[in-house]
């Protein structure tokens, strides 16, 4: 009798959701098992790399990591440009800070009109997260969903304090939600199940687990999303089955085992070659624990997890 | 307690009339003449809620917040606040008034009846053979040949009759001892403790009195009392109050916070005795009892209670590992406490089983009968912690779960206990977002208790006025939902139609603790289930006890997540089984030693260290509960709405 090795027995199977219209059309979810587990069953859709774009110049980025976007820190649409053509970005995450009023003065309808001409001029899925109050955010993403009808773009974020407002937006302009909660399992389903209690389609939702960088707690994370899937997948629980974003390349380019020089740090080597590991492992984890969509920053780890992901699936 | 008698206090309604010295405090007076007043202040004058009407006499009032100038004209006083100067005529206005709190009259566990609903064969019957006896005893005269002492005589004749030795003898006993054998011609009776075998009293044959006991729960937000006629087995008077304790922290974990400071431990000790000194004399004196006619007192409490009650520092209660310095405490003299006016009892304690699974637990089972019986019954006491204890004759396993005072009225801003006044039933019309009540003693509402918080959430969430994490809907159009200060509150009576002239309501920060409270009682039941490997439909009969009375809506209760969605025909509501299991201890030794073996039985699961109990009590913090699977029927009535 020749060796017959042991398969998990899969009842549920995580949604899919379509990112982009047209020709930037990206499809994200629909596997059948735990992440990487072909050799149990079906991973139709691959997960995918968003590179991050800001709409201003980063202020306390490493100068290294700057360097690569030096030339177009000044324009999100050649930002994202530069990113898809040269390094490879399966999609571009913009992220607004100036609607933030501590920071800048941008109204919702400026952040609308930046979002609708980025999306316009590339040919990627976009995701937008608005870095500021809920409240702010709500309103922001509101008029973002208006001047972006059915365009598929993926709307961050909602929590259980302000979905009702951003939901019926998503709904009515067909966009895709992100609905952010706070590392665990039982609040990120609650949630999904107010959405979609709303009306809110199960297919136009990606969870977005809360994420923390390798060192920062990344454990939590990892449990928190092993879970979702395995409710998900082995117990058919509906209201974990969607796809899973983590916006984790901003906490990783924050923490100061990435940031610090090697000459205050010599033990510590050389920083780029530091950071650059400690995005890629970081996002690793994230990937192996279930991720659907990635946020990422410097195009070398881009590199590194583009590889991994076309050598294993 | 002898005191000059001089100022004579008139109480209406009722014409009671007591006698008191000057300077006594009238709220004290109050309880005294037999008449109850609310208070949940511990009588320190900061609820309000005993304000009576001086209608002639004058009384010393210090000033405070509750009595409007108008009031103080009209010769309203906060009764705990005043000094009688003298002789005074006082209104116990309506509102104030708590009906039904001193109750007269036998505890009644008979064989077959029916208590609660449950045939009271399967709850512990009272059987009447007390550790502390009372027997008529014959002495041998002693003459010039048989010339052995008193006391000599006395023992031997204690030893031949109870075959017991070793006897102590207060030396108050023995000075009363020459003249009681010698007026009595050497036939006398005894007061024996059989377990200390100490000598309590001696009477004369033909001043036959009676012997009397107090069984008392100490809860951490209620204490009850009951005066029970040993012989008889009758319960003579009732009383509860709020602990006083609580202005010192509403739950145990601050209670054990406060007992770190200076003085903290005695002074937490000192508003406990004294207000249980208070009620004992206030029962004695409205059933014309002698105080020296009281020989035990039985006292069941959750362990930092009990180590409150005994002045032992509960402090390593609350820090890991989570130990009492004893669950056992030893009997002891009513004196030796600090108990005044019962000096010849002796004090005995329930035993605990952990930390957080006290005496008034192992009181509860015992009370209930589940140690006895085969079926598998699930014991759930919903005080200020929500425990928990399931098994049957052949093992127990018992958890604590930290529900916090909100259905007992704490931490919700129109919450108060089931008192006249108190709404205990909620409907909410479906179109106009009405609310209608039934208030408890038909009265004009004064404020919800917990049978009434459990329904109203329940019928906010199904009429749609509160989404399934208990925020309001603010979308729809209802009238009853205002903006006031700083938050959103849903007014269930218009202060026109309220006893207290302001609106009755509930506010989302109210149904936030509601829903912790609902959430730990079932992560707790759901999680000590699955410690035994039991599913809910294992569960024969379930008995809830406890401070929410036996007026809560199962059906509310299920529909919010609170308890499992099961046959209700299952449940069955007890009240206050801790006092229930002391009484039947301060009855008969042998419950006595039974409530002891029902600690020792008990496995204790703690669930504070418990992932698996965290993670279902955020499942819970929705309605009813995240995983509707646990809840099918609740799924199919939210949906048809």
């Amino acid at each position: 009798m020749t060796f017959q090795v042991p398969k998990d027995a899969y009842s549920g199977k995580i949604n899919t959701m379509t990112l982009g219209k047209d020709k930037t059309t990206a499809i994200i979810g629909g596997e059948e098992v735990l992440p990487f587990y072909s050799f149990e069953g079906k991973i139709d859709n691959k997960p995918i790399i968003a590179m991050d774009v800001y709409d201003r110049k980063p202020e306390n980025w490493p100068e290294f990591l700057l360097s690569y976007f030096d030339d177009v820190a000044d324009d999100p649409v050649k930002w994202a440009r530069k990113c898809i053509s040269e390094f490879g970005a399966d999609a571009i995450c913009l992220h607004l800070t100036k609607v933030n009023p501590d920071i800048g003065t941008m109204t919702p309808e400026q952040a609308a009109q930046l979002t609708k001409s980025l999306r316009e001029s590339i040919d990627k899925p976009l995701i937008v997260y608005a870095d500021a109050p809920l409240e702010i955010v709500a309103e922001v993403m509101k008029k973002i969903s208006e001047k972006n009808v059915e365009s598929n773009i993926l709307l961050g974020w909602v929590e259980d304090d302000n979905y009702k407002t951003l939901a019926a937006s998503t709904i009515g302009y067909k966009n895709n939600l992100i609905a952010l909660s706070p590392l665990d399992v039982n609040m990120a389903k609650q949630l999904n199940i107010l959405l979609t209690q709303l009306g809110l389609p199960a297919g136009r939702i990606i969870m977005d687990p809360s994420s923390s960088g390798l060192g920062y707690g990344i454990e939590y994370c990892f449990s928190a999303m092993e879970r979702l899937k395995i409710a998900a997948l082995l117990q058919d629980d509906k209201m974990t089955q969607m796809p899973i974003i983590n916006n984790i390349a901003t906490e990783i380019w924050k923490v100061k085992e990435v940031k610090e020089s090697e000459e205050n740090y010599p033990e510590w080597g050389n920083a780029e070659e530091r950071g650059i590991n400690w995005e890629t492992i970081s996002v690793m984890c994230m990937l192996l624990s279930g991720s659907n969509i990635v946020t990422m920053i410097h195009p070398k780890s881009v590199k590194v997890i583009k590889e991994l992901i076309s050598e294993l699936l | 307690m002898s005191y000059r008698k001089k100022l004579t206090v008139k109480f209406f309604p009722g014409e009671k009339i007591i006698e008191v010295p000057k300077d006594y405090n009238l709220k004290q007076a109050i309880l005294e003449s037999g008449l109850d007043i609310e208070s949940t202040c511990g009588g320190v004058g900061t609820c309000g809620r005993c304000k009576v009407q001086v209608k002639s006499g004058h009384v010393y009032a210090k000033g405070n917040k509750f009595i409007s100038d108008d009031e103080k004209k009209k010769g309203f006083v906060l009764s705990c606040q005043s000094k009688i100067k003298e002789n005074i005529v006082v209104l116990i206005p309506e509102k104030t008034k708590a009906k039904g709190k001193i109750e007269k009259g036998k505890f009644e566990i008979g064989k077959g009846k029916l208590y609660s609903g449950i045939n009271t064969d399967e709850l512990a019957a009272a059987e009447i053979k007390p550790w502390i006896i009372k027997e008529k005893i014959t002495v041998e005269k002693p003459t010039l040949d048989s010339n052995t002492n008193d006391l000599y005589r006395l023992e031997k004749s204690i030893r031949n009759n109870f075959k017991l030795e070793n006897i102590s003898f207060p030396i108050s006993v023995i000075r009363k001892l020459p003249y009681t054998l010698r007026d009595n011609n050497w036939e006398i009776v005894i007061i024996l403790d059989k377990i200390t075998n100490t000598l309590v009293n001696i009477q004369s044959v033909n001043k036959e009195k009676k012997i009397f006991g107090f069984a008392i729960d100490i809860g951490t937000t209620t204490l009850v009392i009951y005066l029970v006629d040993l012989t008889t087995g009758e319960v003579i008077g009732t009383a509860s109050e709020y602990n006083p304790q609580i202005k010192f922290g509403e739950d145990i974990i601050s209670r054990i916070v406060y007992t770190l400071k200076n003085d903290g431990l005695k002074r937490l000790r000192d508003v406990l005795l004294d207000l249980i000194n208070k009620m004992v004399l206030a029962l004695l004196k409205s059933s014309n009892i002698d105080e020296e006619d009281v020989v035990s007192m039985m006292v069941a409490g959750n362990s930092t209670m009990m180590h409150i009650f005994y002045g032992v520092p509960p402090r390593f209660i609350r820090e890991v590992p989570y130990v009492t310095v004893t669950n056992k405490f030893p009997g002891t003299s009513a004196p030796e406490l600090d108990l005044k006016y019962i000096k010849n009892a002796a004090v005995y304690s329930i035993e605990g089983v952990a930390s957080y699974l006290g005496g008034d637990i192992s009181s509860g089972v015992l009370a209930t009968n589940m140690a006895k019986r085969k079926e598998i019954t699930l014991f759930l006491d919903l005080g200020t912690n929500g425990e928990l204890v399931v098994g049957n004759c052949d093992w127990m396993v018992g958890c604590s779960c930290s529900a916090g005072p909100a259905f007992e009225g704490g931490g919700v801003k129109c919450g108060i206990r089931a008192v006249d006044g108190a709404i205990e039933k909620v409907v909410i019309d479906q179109n106009t977002y009405k609310c209608f009540f039934k208030t408890i003693g038909q009265g004009k509402p004064v404020g919800i208790c917990g049978s009434g918080l459990i329904d109203l959430i329940s019928e906010m969430f199904l009429r749609g006025v509160i989404d399934r994490r208990g925020k309001f809907e603010k979308g729809i159009k209802n009238p009853f939902l205002k903006y006031t200060e700083d938050e959103y509150i849903y007014v269930v009576a218009e202060a026109g139609e309220s006893g207290t002239g302001k609106d009755i309501f509930i506010s989302e920060v109210d149904i936030d603790n509601l829903m912790r409270a609902k959430a730990a009682v079932y992560a707790g039941i759901k999680t000590l289930l699955e410690e035994v490997d039991l599913n809910i439909k294992d569960i024969d009969k379930v008995y809830i006890a406890g401070g929410l009375g036996k007026n809560i809506n199962v059906q509310s209760a299920i529909i919010i997540g609170m308890l499992p969605d099961i046959n209700i025909k299952k449940y069955y509501f007890l009240g206050n089984t801790s006092v229930t299991g002391a009484y039947l201890c301060l009855l008969s030794e042998h419950k006595y030693k039974l409530a002891e073996e029902i600690a020792n039985n008990i496995t204790y699961i703690e669930l504070s260290v418990n992932m698996k109990f965290m993670d279902r009590y955020v499942a819970g913090l929705f309605l009813p509960y995240t995983d509707l699977k646990d809840f099918p029927n609740v799924e199919s009535l939210f949906y048809s709405y």
